[in-house]
């Protein structure tokens, strides 16, 4: 069991312990106990995991950009045994005091111990800053110095360089913060709001331009209509329409109306009620006007009297054509009396000759039936006179003759006779019924014309017209209406002109004035809503000052943070320069640029870092080292600058983990590099890891190995295979 | 306090008329402090008011 | 609104962006007593509509710089002088209310001629009749400026300045000033004294009515008899109704 080494004022590496981590698949406890530190090996025998381990099982987490887009889980369980629960633990010593830190993956539990005394979670990640004096940002800083780092501050673009010595440097914080602090987008925030402001105000003015405008327009045209501008106003239109108003009135009294005038005017919106009630009066003044309450009596009569006056004349017409029937039918049939007369006596000769007719058809019949029975008896004297009868007298013929005789002729001809007579009679019947309803024609006709005569006399206010003067009565009073309705029609004229020129007012308020004061209360609304804009403008223009002062804010806090970083900066610098300029001249070893400086430059908006070396100081013979020396010495510049930083930050670690310093190193830089590793290791515990086997070698001649603990990773499968040796 | 926060505080208070800024920085640091670049971001980018963004109020009856 | 017992003024009319105050001018604003105030009141024309067609009122009492000397001071610089004078405020406020209609009310006088305005103007101050003439209707911002940008068009701006200061002589004597004295070629441009009693004291009690209410109160007054309040009542009634 090797004795740890006092040191008694910070805390040395005892051991780390890994387990299923990485590439430890199973156990393994790579013991230091405060010594200096060895772990060699050949590429992949999981050297790095022990950095890892070291790193994580202390903080938990790594820098950005070291497991970019990996799960940590997966990353960090064994590569042999995905799953695995993974865990570590580091032992520190600070003279008698052990401090134990140990974490968890799957369960995220973390512990710190020292003595008796432990903690977990949040309060153990602060104990142990506390403890240790610094974070994970520093740890990973000033006490694991990578070959990764080594190369960021050789690369060729100045940015990517100055950022590689700003994360060496720590200033990688102040670089983030430089990065979001950007005053310009405040500035241009004010100016955005500022042309807000004059954007609307122009709009503003725009809108105002075309309003006033527009109103210069309207009242153009209400001056046409005989407006002046006293008129252009709310207080205008009021006096205009009750003036309107007066005047309606007036002129309804002068045709005998009275009605109350017209509702006040004083807003455009009331101007279609009192128009409503304006074109009501005009109405009630045409319609009802003393002049045409007047007027229509008169066109009444008139109507009432030109109706009587045609209905007089119909009915005159219409009798003296029943006269006229009647005066027809005796002048072609004699007087009625007479046709009466003709009647009875065609009467009388219609009955003799019925009779005749009868007495011959008796004859006959007797003639018909003395026929029969002399065909039937063939008698010896006459059936009808009883007479006896000649010898071979054929009475038969004889009767037969008779009697067609007195069918052919005598009846005949009284058959004749009595047509004639029917007919005449029939003809004086019809003339008769003639007469008849001409005398009932007349009479309606008389009775018509009577009752319209009385009509007449009582529609033209006499005692009784005779009725050949009905016809002038009614004429002479139609004259006399038409002659009053003339009159009357002349004021009734005069009246609708009065009527006219007010409408023609009310027209002319209606499209002339109102349209101009609606033009003036919009332009109202919108200086109104101009006020209420300044409010929103002054408030707009208040963001904008405080966008503006935000923005010279946070400059001044992008200069401090500048100016922060310089001096900080150059004070690390200052702090590791002794040191880095030590390192340099053993492992740079140049001939004539034997000085190095390094320095933090301030430019406008960021700090430039110059390494410049000269002979012996002498500003004439300065170069930028990367202009002069080669990429081996300035890796070696570079380990040189990596160490001074490490040596001379202040934390309460007293151990170092290098890991592969010899990259790009030449022989005699390798050895130089051990030399400067072991007279290091004499003032602070250093663990170096690397699998260069010359260097390894040059350790050992160094000095090195004899104070050092050993592990020799010699093979690996899945779990290294270590080998391990530690001073006596 | 870290010394970028001490270093810049000093820088502030040095100066005349910079304790808004100083105001400021404060809230920078603590939300860096707290949630990092994102957390710096997030409170800067609180801090910007640009038009049109909720900000239309109606002037005209328009938005 | 407690006012000044007697106003000196001195009235500039200016299309830049300043005003010189002579020495003598200034001089002739001092006052001897507290309750006097001599003020310089600028109208601004000068193509800024935020700015154009307002009055600005300082007490030239503290625009003095060194005696016998005459004083250039810049829009800002008065504007931020008048901030500071709050004793002012009660003027200031008068005027910017009633300033527009007042202008409109003799706007026909002031551009037909300086003589007419100013015989109108001293007979409706000595007839009580100012208030009567200002318009019931609101005054549009674009109304008051096109007046003011004919006046001084159509008389130049020299006489259109002359014509401003006697209109803002009777403007502040409708405060409450009995007596105005203007001064059309010597200093100061006018004076303003015999302040009415309701006017010089500043203690008042403030109401805040709705017409509706000024009716009812009206009515109440008359049938209770008392028409001096009815007269009070119907006066600021008036007032109220053009506002």
């Amino acid at each position: 069991m090797t004795v740890p080494l006092a040191n008694g004022e910070r805390w040395r590496l005892v051991s780390i312990t890994v387990r299923q981590f990485r590439g430890v698949a199973k156990e393994r406890r790579f013991e230091f106990n405060g010594r200096p530190g060895l772990l060699h090996g050949n590429n992949g025998v999981g050297k790095s995991t022990v950095a890892l381990a070291l790193q994580w099982t202390l903080y938990g987490r790594f820098p950005e950009g070291v497991l970019p887009n990996t799960a940590y889980d997966r990353f960090l369980s064994p590569i042999h045994l995905k799953g695995k629960p993974y865990s570590g633990e580091v032992v520190l010593s600070r003279g008698r005091e052990k401090l134990v830190v140990s974490r968890d993956g799957p369960t995220k539990e973390f512990k710190l111990q020292i003595g008796s005394t432990s903690w977990s979670g949040p309060e153990a990640e602060e104990k142990r800053d506390a403890v240790l004096g610094l974070d994970m940002d520093s740890f990973v800083r000033a006490v694991v110095l990578q070959q990764s780092r080594i190369r960021a501050l050789l690369l060729d673009d100045p940015r990517e360089r100055n950022k590689a010595l700003d994360r060496l440097l720590g200033m990688d914080t102040v670089e983030h913060l430089l990065d979001v602090i950007k005053p310009r987008e405040y500035a241009k925030a004010a100016d955005a709001w500022r042309a807000k402001v004059r954007a609307e105000a122009q709009r503003y003015e725009e809108r105002e331009r075309l309003l006033a405008e527009q109103l210069e327009g309207a009242q153009q045209r209400a001056r046409g209509l005989k407006f002046l501008n006293k008129d252009f106003n709310p207080t205008g239109l009021r006096t205009r329409y009750a003036e309107l108003g007066r005047d309606l009135a007036a002129l309804g009294r002068k045709y005998g109306l009275d009605f109350p005038e017209l509702p006040p005017c004083a807003e455009t919106r009331q101007v279609g009620a009192v128009s409503r009630a304006f074109q009501k009066g005009l109405q009630a003044v045409r319609l009802s006007s003393e002049l045409r309450q007047r007027m229509s009596p008169i066109e009444k009569s008139i109507a009432t009297l030109t109706a009587l006056r045609e209905g007089w004349s119909e009915r005159l017409q219409r009798r003296d054509r029943a006269r006229e029937a009647i005066e027809n039918l005796v002048s072609r049939h004699g007087e009625e009396k007479r046709v009466l007369e003709g009647r009875a006596e065609l009467e009388g000769e219609l009955g003799d000759l019925q009779r005749q007719l009868k007495a011959a058809g008796a004859l006959r019949q007797l003639l018909e039936d003395a026929l029969a029975f002399v065909e039937r008896e063939a008698p010896r004297g006459c059936p009808v006179c009883e007479q006896p009868l000649p010898e071979r007298f054929d009475l038969g013929p004889r009767l037969q003759q008779r009697m067609e005789s007195l069918a052919s002729e005598e009846i005949a001809k009284l058959h004749g006779r009595r047509e004639k007579a029917e007919a005449r009679l029939a003809q004086a019947v019809e003339v008769l019924r003639h007469f008849k309803e001409g005398r009932v024609e007349l009479d309606e006709c008389q009775k018509d014309l009577e009752r319209h005569r009385q009509k007449a006399v009582e529609a033209t206010g006499g005692v009784g017209i005779a009725e050949n003067k009905v016809a002038a009565r009614l004429d002479e009073a139609l004259a006399k209406l038409a002659q009053e309705r003339e009159h009357l029609g002349a004021g009734i004229a005069a009246m609708e002109q009065d009527l006219e020129a007010i409408d023609l007012r009310e027209r002319a308020l209606r499209e002339g004035l109102v349209p101009v004061v609606e033009k003036r209360d919009e332009l109202a609304r919108h200086e109104q809503d101009g006020e209420k804009a300044k409010a929103l403008h002054e408030r707009d223009d208040g963001r904008a000052q405080r966008m503006e002062a935000l923005a010279a804010r946070l400059e001044a806090i992008r200069k401090a943070l500048l100016d922060a970083k310089q001096e900080l900066a150059s004070e690390s610098l200052r702090k590791a320069g002794p040191r880095a300029q030590e390192l340099y001249g053993k492992l740079v070893r140049h001939p004539v640029l034997d000085t190095l400086e390094i320095q933090a430059t301030p430019r406008a908006s960021k700090v430039d870092y110059t390494f410049t070396v000269s002979a012996k100081g002498s500003s004439a013979t300065a170069r930028d080292a990367r202009l002069v020396l080669s990429d081996g010495q300035l890796t070696a510049t570079a380990l040189a600058l990596f160490f001074g930083l490490a040596e001379s930050a202040g934390h309460e670690l007293d151990f170092l983990y290098v890991d592969d310093p010899t990259q790009n190193l030449d022989l005699p830089c390798k050895e130089a590099m051990a030399r400067a590793i072991a007279e290091l290791s004499r003032r602070r515990q250093l663990v170096v890891s690397t699998q260069d086997e010359d260097f390894v070698s040059f350790l050992e001649t160094a000095g090195f190995r004899q104070e050092a603990v050993i592990h020799h990773l010699e093979a690996w499968d899945g779990t290294p295979t270590v080998h391990t040796v530690a001073p006596a | 306090m870290k010394p970028i926060d001490s270093t810049v505080t000093a820088k502030l208070q040095a100066q005349r008329g910079q304790a808004e800024a100083l105001a400021i920085w404060q809230m920078i640091w603590a939300a860096y402090e707290r949630e990092g670049v994102e957390g710096t971001e997030a409170y800067l980018a609180g801090l910007l008011e640009l038009p049109g963004e909720g900000d239309h109020e109606d002037v005209e009856g328009r938005p | 609104m407690a006012l000044p017992t007697i106003l000196k003024s001195e009235v500039k009319l200016t299309t830049g962006s300043g005003v010189q105050v002579s020495a003598r001018e200034l001089e002739a604003l001092r006052v001897d007593d507290a309750t006097s105030a001599g003020i310089l009141a600028v109208l601004f024309w000068c193509g800024d509509r935020e700015v154009d067609g307002s009055w600005l009122i300082v007490d030239a009492a503290e625009i003095h710089e060194r005696e016998g000397e005459s004083v250039s001071a810049t829009r800002s610089a008065l504007l931020r002088t008048s901030r500071a004078q709050p004793w002012l405020d009660g003027l200031r406020r008068h005027v910017d209310r009633y300033w527009p209609p007042f202008l409109d009310a003799f706007k026909e006088e002031a551009l037909r001629d300086h003589g007419s305005l100013v015989e109108e103007l001293a007979r409706c101050h000595r007839e009580g009749l100012i208030e009567a003439r200002l318009p019931e209707h609101r005054i549009l911002a674009a109304e008051h400026r096109a007046t003011l940008a004919e006046l001084i068009a159509s008389h130049g701006e020299a006489d259109a300045g002359r014509i401003l200061q006697d209109l803002l002589a009777y403007l502040l004597a409708l405060a409450g000033y009995r007596k105005v004295t203007n001064n059309p070629v010597g200093v100061p441009d006018f004076v303003l004294s015999d302040l009415a009693r309701d006017a010089r004291s500043g203690s008042k009690v403030v109401f805040e009515l709705t017409l509706e209410e000024a009716d009812r109160l009206l009515r109440l007054c008359r049938s209770a008899g008392d028409d001096q309040l009815a007269q009070a009542v119907t006066a600021r009634r008036t007032r109220l109704v053009r506002e």
